[in-house]
């Protein structure tokens, strides 16, 4: 076992009786979190579905405005800081706190990047008169794609940034010494939350960019 | 109590500067932080309901104008739904007494917990401003096209803090499923837990399967309301049918978030209360987790006059029916509980009886508004409004009011006056009964709901619902004073003043911070009265 | 992460080639001429890149039953609550528009 170097071995929170149990009931706790955001995401996909069903050809002609080779480009990284986040937490478990430290800044970055990528795309959308309201330039049911397009992307969006946060604050808190090899319920859990995220962006791409190309 | 040192201080002398309770992760604390922020929205949605009340006693209107009218019964329906009746029973008794129930010194997550009365409160202030700011008339169901492009009140806060307090409600419900999962005592199996910590498990099930589905129509909402043009919007080609299935996936369910805890209360008090086993344990508890599942299949029954399709409203009238088998289970078991029971009418009984009569009542006349034919007829008159009201109020209030009652002794350490307790409890039956059955009888001659005028001939029921609600806003009064009395007053209780079965009379009264001197293990059954005696 | 100890390394990447090589899929699929089989095979793809995701990175497959119900109970109710709308949207009578 890799014992770590820290002085005071960790003690579990209040009602728990054992780090193992603690542990247990924290990622349940998390997973229960994580399927309320499946059916959150889940009702955009039905309205996109509902969308999809009343106007198809509609829903082709807004899909070929979107930005393939962005959102490619977003898919690409947002894969690969799950990827990394993964290696982070592995990092993190063999003691290697320095390379677990960086690699979760690096998730961070990639994250920004995203977000920087994908306001690209929105604002490039926005130019072209594809925000839904006064001046839509499309017919109504291309107005109904964009609506569910930016609201479900933002809200995606806004779930990347507290991931961000997340990572930036867990790289802060572990350079102070504040979770150790064998106990680290916060970092655990934020990066399961990071995968799901990085879960839902491969659905809405794949919905929003991918079906209704050609 | 005694002056033996074994005593150690309750979780009431744990610090009592305001800072001490706003920083508490004391599930018993934090249930009392709920239990009056919880009190004060009942009586706001409550003076929302006078003022309703009062307007209708004469046919014209001549207290409020339509607008003004529109404003009380929608600010009254979404304080009285989300910041009353589904946090009620599960945030203050459920908080107070799942982890004594269950043997645990807290629950899962205390910090959690705490967030989780932070968040129920923003909701209840960007609910404030929206009445500060001049209300909303949509109703409490935001009905689209209205709510988005043509309402000109404001939605956007209401809206918002319907969404914020959702939050509040799904953190409340992942500490109760993991808590229950993962704290029970040594010896707790599954079929020994008491039935409210069933109910509670499956109310919270149904809030995290359900919730997030009213977060994304909230938001939907308020997009478009922000664009202008939206997916609910019928000019450009989308569906405000849409947004009532969305919406009523959750609202459905969510007269079981209210309904199945108070099940749970009524189980305890009674099986206290006729000192018996609760007949068909196993039956109660999977018909608990029956209507939490069935509940989600009937959303559609809201829908039938929408232009929803025949068909489709055809399988939600009949799967609408099905929810009737569970629930008849409840009641006939209830029923057979008291059978040779030595029953006594102490004050939680009556309460927990008048659960009963009204919930059968309620329910009997929602098997009506399932039938599609009848409900063309009686869809938004008063009689629908009669009917969930005595599944709310006179089921799920009762049943809040019994457990107060009957949990108050652990809570606070005293005794309440018990003849006032019967008095009000007598008071609040009879009240109820005045002010709702009137209005079944209005809808069924057709009074529309929602109108702030009427003609004259339905004027006699009206004022006869008006000086109910009278009666039951004193019935209500009654309870706040004297147990507040009690307080300083009451007899001091002891660890058991019923000689009820279960973990939590284990402990002292009030118990100390962290619930148990030692951990209790379960020896018996639940309800095993039987042998307690 | 759990009794087990971390992952290897090797398993990690496995999976990051895995949902590379379905991404490429993905994208590659949209350009096909399937007509109308677009959709299943899009979504196909996508589900799969997910599942895997879930499986390993997320660890559900080393995971109890109780965590893998958390998952897929709200997928079923997403699956419950589009199946009766769809029921309601395939039958519903629609009135020829207001001239």
């Amino acid at each position: 076992m890799t014992s770590s170097t820290d002085a005071c071995e960790p003690r579990p929170a209040l009602p728990f009786a054992s780090l193992q149990q603690q542990r247990i009931a924290g990622r349940f706790g998390l997973w229960l979190f994580l399927g309320n955001e499946i059916l959150f995401f889940g009702g955009f996909v039905i309205a996109y579905a509902q969308g999809r069903w009343t106007h198809p050809d509609a829903y082709i002609a807004a899909s070929a405005h979107t930005d393939l080779l962005l959102g490619g480009i977003e898919s690409l990284v947002l894969l690969i800081s799950s990827f990394i986040a993964s290696v982070a937490l592995r990092s993190l478990m063999l003691d290697r706190r320095r390379t677990a430290i960086r690699l979760l800044l690096a998730v961070a970055v990639l994250g920004l990047l995203f977000l920087g990528l994908h306001g690209k795309e929105w604002s490039d959308e926005i130019h072209e008169h594809l925000l839904p309201g006064h001046g839509f330039d499309g017919s109504g049911g291309e107005q109904l794609f964009f609506f569910i397009y930016y609201v479900a992307t933002g809200f995606h969006g806004l779930h990347v940034l507290i991931g961000v946060v997340l990572m930036a604050v867990l790289a802060q808190r572990l350079g102070q010494g504040r979770y150790s090899a064998r106990h680290h319920p916060a970092v655990e859990l934020s990066i399961l939350y990071w995968h799901l995220v990085d879960g839902v962006w491969m659905l809405l791409f794949t919905l929003f960019y991918l079906v209704d190309r050609t | 109590m005694s002056d033996a040192t074994t005593v150690d201080h309750s979780y009431l002398d744990d610090g009592n500067r305001l800072i001490d309770w706003l920083t508490t992760r004391d599930h018993k604390r934090i249930a009392i932080l709920y239990a009056l922020a919880i009190a004060g929205f009942f009586f706001l949605g409550g003076a929302a309901a006078v003022l309703i009340r009062i307007e209708l006693v004469t046919p014209a209107g001549d207290l409020l104008s339509a607008e003004g009218y529109a404003k009380a019964f929608t600010i009254h329906g979404v304080i009285m739904v989300w910041f009353f009746l589904i946090p009620s029973i599960p945030a203050t008794l459920g908080n107070f007494l799942l982890p004594l129930m269950i043997g645990a010194r807290d629950l899962a997550f205390p910090r959690l917990n705490l967030w989780s009365w932070y968040v129920y409160v923003i909701g209840g202030l960007f609910t404030l401003a929206t009445l500060i700011a001049g209300g909303v008339d949509t109703g409490w169901t935001f009905y689209t096209p209205y709510s988005t492009l043509y309402s000109n009140s404001y939605v956007m806060l209401a809206v918002c803090g319907v969404f914020v307090v959702g939050f509040s409600s799904i953190f409340t419900a992942i500490n109760f499923i993991v808590s229950v999962h993962t704290l029970r005592a040594p010896g707790l199996g599954w079929f020994r837990l008491p039935l409210f910590v069933w109910a509670l498990y499956a109310t919270s099930l149904v809030i995290v399967l359900a919730t997030p589905v009213l977060t994304t129509v909230l938001a939907l909402i308020a997009f478009e309301r922000i664009f202008g043009v939206g997916i609910f919007d019928p000019l450009i080609g989308g569906d405000p049918l849409l947004f009532q299935h969305l919406f009523w996936f959750y609202s459905h369910p969510a007269v079981y978030i209210m309904v199945l805890p108070a099940m749970g209360v009524v189980s305890e008090l009674i099986t206290c209360f006729a000192r018996r086993r609760v007949f068909g344990y196993k039956f109660m508890a999977w018909s608990i987790l029956a209507i939490a599942g069935l509940g989600f299949l009937v959303w559609g029954h809201h829908m039938f006059v929408s232009g929803q399709s025949t068909y489709a409203s055809m399988v939600f009238s009949a799967l609408s029916y099905l929810v009737a088998i569970p629930s008849a289970i409840k009641v006939f078991n209830w029923t057979a509980t008291l059978h040779k029971g030595q029953i006594s009418f102490e004050a939680p009984m009556l309460y927990a009886l008048g659960f009963i009569g009204l919930f059968l009542f309620g329910g009997l006349t929602g098997l009506f508004l399932a039938a599609t034919a009848l409900d063309v007829h009686l869809t938004d008159t008063y009689f629908v409004v009669a009917h969930f009201h005595y599944i709310m109020v006179g089921g799920a209030v009762m049943a809040y009011m019994g457990g107060i009652h009957f949990w108050w002794p652990k809570i606070t350490g005293r005794l309440y006056p018990e003849s006032w307790a019967r008095f009000a409890a007598i008071l609040m039956f009879f009240g109820f009964n005045i002010t709702f059955f009137p209005q079944y009888l209005l809808g069924m001659h057709g009074m529309p709901r929602r109108y702030h005028e009427y003609p004259p001939e339905f004027q006699v029921l009206n004022v006869l619902s008006s000086a109910g609600a009278s009666i039951l806003a004193l019935s209500y009064l009654l309870p706040p004073c004297y147990l507040l009395w009690s307080l300083r007053r009451g007899k001091r209780a002891g660890r058991n003043p019923w000689r009820a079965a279960g973990l939590e009379w284990l402990s002292e009264s009030p118990p100390p911070t962290h619930n148990f001197e030692q951990q209790p293990r379960a020896t018996r059954e639940a309800y095993a009265y039987d042998q307690l005696d | 992460m759990n009794a087990r100890g971390p992952l290897p390394l090797r398993t990690l990447v496995l999976v990051l080639v895995g949902c590379l090589v379905l991404l490429a899929a993905n994208i590659g699929a949209a350009f096909l001429p399937i007509g109308s089989w677009h959709a299943p095979v899009s979504i196909a793809l996508g589900l799969s890149e997910a599942a895997l995701l879930l499986s390993w990175w997320m660890e559900l497959r080393y995971s109890g039953t109780l965590l893998r119900i958390a998952v897929l109970l709200p997928a079923a109710w997403l699956v419950l609550l589009i199946t009766l709308i769809a029921l309601d949207d395939a039958t519903r009578v629609h009135l020829p528009p207001l001239p």
